[in-house]
């Protein structure tokens, strides 16, 4: 499955949950909050910038900032 | 094989996608091993983690920069996670060291506060403490 899927005015995000844990996942979102909408769905977290020009690395960042969260704990 | 990857090592490099794949065996670098180390990269690269931490650990590194040797930050990676499990392996060595010193300073520091009876006592400067006790200015 793909980890970071760029759409047109989307990213979808789906994270190795043996390796993130759900908890850190949902806090990133909340933190996340300020530059992009969030929702689950079944193909996994779709992630709508607010500002599209951030669209590339949105997904990566994200995913750098839940393994900071983690190693922070 | 496909145009612009390659594979050396442990590495497999895609050029045109702007990544590395690094192929990690859990045996080896346990997960909290490859987590720090691929903490230390956030700052140069977005890390992805993906595998199964009981069979293949598999990290994608993508430099945040264009003009990355892809190669050469896998293999750094490879490094750091040598220098990780280096670590690792030396803390578990020195463990009950470290529990034997910080029981011993415990100790010293509930001695120490147990002598003290005025609780001001302790805030006194040395010098005018101790020239109380004993006329040391002579």
């Amino acid at each position: 499955m793909q980890k970071v899927k760029i759409l047109d005015n989307e990213v979808i995000v789906n994270f190795n949950e043996n390796f993130y844990k759900k908890e850190f996942i949902e806090q990133a979102l909340v933190e996340f909050k300020e530059v992009c909408e969030a929702e689950r769905t079944k193909e996994g977290i779709v992630l709508r910038p607010k500002e599209p020009s951030t669209m590339s690395l949105l997904g990566y960042e994200l995913y750098n900032y839940v393994l900071g969260l983690m190693k922070n704990q | 094989m496909e145009e612009g990857l390659s594979m050396q090592g442990n590495l497999e490099v895609n050029k045109k996608e702007g990544f590395v794949f690094v192929s990690i065996n859990p045996k080896i670098y346990p997960v909290d091993v490859v987590l720090s180390a691929a903490y230390v990269f956030t700052d140069k690269c977005y890390v992805l983690l993906d595998g199964d931490p009981k069979d293949e650990i598999i990290v994608e590194l993508r430099p945040k920069s264009q003009n990355e040797d892809l190669e050469k930050v896998g293999r750094e990676f490879n490094n750091e996670l040598i220098h990780y499990a280096n670590y690792a392996v030396a803390a578990l060595k020195n463990e009950k060291l470290r529990e034997a010193i910080v029981t011993r300073v415990m100790m010293t520091n509930s001695a120490q506060s147990n002598e003290a009876k005025d609780p001001l006592e302790a805030l006194k400067p040395w010098d005018e403490s101790n020239a109380e006790s004993k006329d040391i200015r002579q």
